[in-house]
């Protein structure tokens, strides 16, 4: 087995990087172009039938069980200056989309 | 991967592969002054079919006005691994929350909050809502 973890950037730059332990490296905006990268690359290195891409959890607010993970970053949040008095009403039904 | 539910709610979390959701289905908010914190989450459960577990997937969700303009975007991924009880062909449910409790909103108006499966072929899932004051409810 040839395993590249993939992790989701939490600093500036692109969104999604890889690595191995033999030196490769790459990194994309949008997850399927990284595996997309990573499968190029690793027919080229002759070790697509034994690759295995697996999803490194590293954010706080990831949550894992054993048997998925996940890793979520979200950007533009902080907290207005003047923040008023809120009232949530819910008044729709609940959204369920297939 | 598909959205099977997807909803703006008050709270929500994940514990032992299981979504708690408090208060779902807001679309209207109301608040005394702007900007002001968007205060909600959203619930999602996707489903996976087995044969895309080999690989990571990846969804966003992005807050918009009602001219498009983005106030937010989260990215995430995830991945599974069918476990020894999973039925040959069953699909996977990835219960997962987004937290835009501490989202700024500039100002009452329409919104929507777009959840992309980031697949070809699936068309995002989109949550509108609207802020207000709370007169407005009158």
């Amino acid at each position: 087995m040839h395993t590249v973890r993939v992790y989701l950037n939490d600093q500036e730059g692109t969104r999604w990087w890889a690595e191995d332990d033999h030196g490769f490296t790459g990194c994309a905006d949008r997850l399927s172009e990284l595996v997309d990268k990573i499968h190029e690359w690793a027919e080229c290195e002759g070790v697509l039938d034994i690759l295995s891409v697996q999803l490194i959890e590293r954010t706080p607010g990831g949550r894992s069980t054993d048997n998925w993970s996940q890793s979520v970053k979200v950007t533009g949040l902080h907290r207005p200056e003047s923040a008023g008095t809120r009232r949530v009403v819910s008044v729709g039904p609940v959204m369920v989309s297939s | 991967m598909e959205i099977r539910v997807a909803t703006i709610c008050d709270f929500a979390q994940v514990r032992e592969g299981l979504l708690s959701v408090l208060s779902a289905g807001i679309t209207r908010i109301w608040n005394n002054q702007y900007p002001a914190p968007l205060g909600v989450m959203i619930a999602l459960i996707l489903e996976i079919n087995p044969s895309d577990t080999l690989v990571p997937q990846e969804v966003r969700i992005r807050v918009e006005n009602e001219d498009g303009a983005q106030l937010a975007e989260a990215s995430g991924g995830s991945q599974m691994k069918p476990g020894p009880g999973h039925d040959p062909g069953e699909l996977l449910v990835l219960p997962s929350v987004i937290d835009f409790r501490n989202l700024p909103i500039p100002a009452p108006g329409r919104y929507q909050i777009v959840i992309d499966p980031m697949s070809e072929g699936i068309d995002p899932t989109v949550l509108a809502f609207r802020a207000g004051f709370p007169s407005d409810a009158d």
